[in-house]
């Protein structure tokens, strides 16, 4: 096919003259400037083309399904619903001259005096809003608003809400004062900017959309092949002929929908790490530096002298002196007693707290904060602090490791019961309070039953931990293991250190089983 | 389009997948596939129908080398699967789950590129950074889907039929010769599950992927599918058009499931019965 046939006959494709029906996005030539490309199209498929412009989005679309009409501009958004509907075709998508991309956003424009500065605040001012058809004056908009929780569509949320004929009636609407502020087309913006129609400074935009795709030409799908492909073709073409116009004024070209859309899908990348996150991170590093200079901490002197003071300190604890077996097994027993008696303490002393410390099961507000104070108090106090403490009161033994360890872990545990019967499921709570249950027996049937497993979670940690805790409460004189480790130290037995340490690691390891088994089945 | 590799099954270019004499005896002696023959063509889109237990995961999963038939073969896109071609294999196919399988933390469009990692294993893409191709190619699965505007939320904050949308995505960004769906949309309500299946199946009509969809609800099989193939207890049925497909043979691949009363043949309260005409194509409400 050629594409220069000005003077060739008028091809038979059964149709004597075309209409093209043209939204009303622009009430001025230089806004919507399609009459030029019009003629050239005309002159190159030998067929007369009568530009109409419509009052409204639904009439251009109405024209186009109905056959009056075999091409158009819809604007994005009424493209879509009558493309979605089969009766229309995108053949060609208008790049603006000096643009990337033919894509444009939707504008929040208010006066430069205004005081409005965020979409936020336009709520219960006078707003200007587009056709219900129209993508950038009321589509997206309105999508906008609504995830901020403002309806456009809605007297309540808005002073008053005028529908404007196009956006450059909006625009002057939002100059003149008669509204305080309009969504509107970027691409009419800007138009309106280049051509003096708004002075600049007079308008301030306060939000912008993400990018829209350019609404494409369309034909009606009914046309024929041969002329639809001519159509598209002259179109395509018409920038090495003509200075070309339409959506903003004047364009660079037209190009194919298909490249167009590459274009939309390419504003979208963004870089998946910003400066601020390489910022953050270097920042990171730079404080952990400065803190290891503070501290004096040199990982590199330490590596190279590693190797001989490990050396040296393995080879005195070198080979473990079991020799006094039976006095460590008792010490050890007894440091398990301890761990086991402190958690036993604790649970039992948790339970009525953390009842009072979780706001579903307190019986009133005040009760709620001096347990929750409770549980703070005895989880600050380091139980060797408190044991400490407690040997000075009762003196050497058992008891004071016992009860520093029940405290202590009891703030533990209570803040644990409490936040777990905070996060139940309040189903069940529900349906026992709507047969009337009473509150305890709500907690008994409803609370409890969903806690169980992280009760005996928590517990066994917590039992875990305390034979750990109570090795080294030995050493402040709360009795077990931990003092046979003191002295063993302060005599410089080395080897008997040593054999204890494998004590407590044994003791641990099985504990750990022990613990593991009875996790598993209660999970 | 798959190049004709001379050693391959004779007249393979007509079937994209081809399963042969099926069977699959778990290691604990449940048979879950007894005797299973199905052919694919390119483009198709193939409904398995089923009760739970008829042996639809357990096929699809076999299909990707996920279970080892106990004998019998498979052949995609020329080739029969094999463990060690089970790389290739799996390059071919995309695959959507009932439960999504999204990481909610990641981006949309970070949860559609993860559908490329079994080709893009450098260090790079540890830290989530793709090339500006894929990352393309991931926007234009997503815009296909209807979501190119949710590019950047997290997975996690989208609604159900918007996830199911990212898994479909995902899967399209393998640019896949067979996509399998195991009860794609079980936990959606059906007028999502309908547009779900309906964005499936056109987008894999256009770009000649075929479908295999295990689905247990009649009236979308009925709906959607180019060929049922009903499924019950490990082996096939039927395996016909669905305007061939009548109220028997559902009750036939249902029968003895205690699934029947679906159809009001359980014995159960006359309010619970659905009406096989009503299950019929139609204009949806």
């Amino acid at each position: 096919m050629t594409d220069r046939s000005i003077d060739g006959p008028p091809p038979e494709f059964g149709i004597k003259a075309l209409t093209m029906v043209v939204a009303p996005a622009s009430d001025h030539a230089g806004g919507l400037d399609l009459q030029g490309l019009t003629d050239h199209l005309s002159r190159e498929i030998g067929l007369p083309i009568d530009l109409i412009r419509c009052e409204n989005y639904g009439e251009a679309i109405e024209a186009l399904a109905s056959g009056a009409a075999a091409l158009g501009w819809l604007g994005p958004h009424a493209y879509v619903k009558a493309a979605r509907d089969g009766h229309v075709e995108p053949f060609a998508v208008g790049m603006p001259a000096g643009g990337a991309s033919p894509n444009y956003q939707s504008l929040f424009v208010v006066r430069d005096d205004s005081k409005i500065t965020t979409l936020a605040e336009v709520r219960n001012h006078r707003i200007a809003v587009g056709d219900p058809h129209s993508t950038s004056g009321y589509i997206v908009p309105r999508r906008e608003l609504a995830d901020i929780g403002i309806r456009i569509e809605s007297e309540s949320d808005f002073a008053e809400i005028i529908q404007a004929s196009n956006h450059d009636d909006a625009l002057r609407m939002v100059v003149d004062g008669a509204v305080d502020l309009a969504p509107v087309s970027s691409v009419n913006f800007d138009e309106n900017l280049r051509s003096g129609i708004i002075k600049p400074g007079r308008l301030r935009v306060i939000h912008r959309s993400p990018d829209i795709p350019g609404a494409p030409l369309v034909y009606a799908a009914a046309l024929a092949p041969d002329l639809k492909r001519r159509i598209k073709d002259t179109v395509l073409r018409a920038h090495e002929h003509m200075e070309i116009g339409g959506y903003g004024g004047a364009l660079e070209r037209y190009v194919d929908p298909a490249e167009a859309r590459a274009k939309l899908l390419a504003a979208y990348i963004r870089p998946q790490w910003t400066w601020r996150t390489y910022l953050a991170i270097g920042a990171l590093i730079g404080v952990i530096w400065l803190v290891a200079v503070d501290l004096e901490v040199d990982p590199m002197a330490l590596m190279q002298s590693a190797g001989s003071y490990f050396a040296d300190i393995i080879g005195r604890m070198m080979p473990p002196d079991f020799s006094d077996l039976p006095a460590l097994l008792l010490a050890m027993l007894e440091t398990v007693e301890i761990a086991l008696l402190g958690t036993v303490l604790a649970i039992s002393l948790s339970i009525p707290v953390a009842l009072c410390a979780a706001r579903n099961t307190a019986p009133n507000y005040a009760v709620y904060l001096v347990a929750r104070v409770i549980t703070v108090f005895f989880r600050a106090i380091p139980e060797f602090i408190l044991a400490m403490i407690l040997v000075i009161a009762i003196g050497f033994g058992a008891m004071p490791g016992v009860l520093a360890l029940g405290f202590h872990t009891m703030g533990f545990l209570a803040k644990f019961y409490a936040d777990a019967a905070e996060d139940v499921d309040f189903g069940p709570i529900d349906a026992l309070n709507s047969m009337g249950a009473p509150r305890m027996q709500v907690v008994a049937f409803a609370i409890v039953p969903q806690i169980v497993a992280p009760f005996i979670g928590y517990n066994l940690y917590i039992l875990d931990r305390n034979i750990r805790m109570a090795t080294m409460l030995g050493i402040v004189g709360a009795g077990g293991i931990g003092y046979e480790l003191q002295a063993a130290f302060r005599m410089f037995e080395y080897q008997r250190v040593s054999a204890i340490i494998i004590l407590i690691f044994a003791t641990i390891f099985v504990i750990d089983m022990i613990s593991s088994r009875i996790r598993a089945r209660f999970q | 389009m798959s190049a004709a590799a001379p050693e391959t099954q004779a007249g393979h270019s007509r079937w994209v997948l081809r399963v042969n004499d099926a069977k699959k005896t778990f290691e604990d002696g449940t048979p879950a596939l007894k005797d299973v023959s199905l052919e694919v063509r390119p483009g198709e889109f193939v409904v398995v129908l089923g009760p739970s237990g008829a042996g639809k995961t357990t096929l699809l999963r076999s299909i990707i080398g996920l279970e080892r038939l106990t004998a019998g073969e498979v052949w995609l896109d020329g080739a029969r699967v094999e463990t060690a071609n089970l790389a290739e294999t799996r390059r071919k196919v995309g695959m959507i789950f009932q439960g999504f399988n999204l990481i909610d933390n990641l981006s949309a469009l970070n949860n559609v590129l993860s559908g490329l990692l079994d080709t893009r294993g450098n260090l790079a893409t540890l830290f989530y950074i793709f090339k500006r191709s894929d990352k393309l190619s991931a926007l234009q699965c997503l815009d296909q889907v209807g979501l190119l505007d949710k590019a950047y939320q997290a997975a996690g904050k989208l609604s159900g039929g918007q996830r199911q949308r990212v898994g479909v995505a995902r899967a399209l960004i393998r640019q896949p010769r067979v996509l399998l769906a195991d009860e794609p949309v079980a936990s959606l309500d059906p007028m999502i599950a309908f547009t779900v299946l309906s964005l499936i199946k056109e987008i894999c009509a256009k770009q000649n992927i075929a479908v295999i969809c295990n689905l247990h609800q009649v009236d979308l099989a009925l709906r959607f599918a180019d060929r049922i193939v009903g499924l019950s207890d490990g082996r096939v049925l039927l395996d016909e058009k669905p305007d061939a497909i009548n109220e028997d043979y559902i009750r036939r691949i249902y029968a003895g499931h205690g699934q029947g009363m679906y159809f009001g043949a359980g014995g159960g309260p006359a309010d619970d019965t659905i009406h096989f005409d009503t299950l019929a194509p139609g204009p949806l409400p």
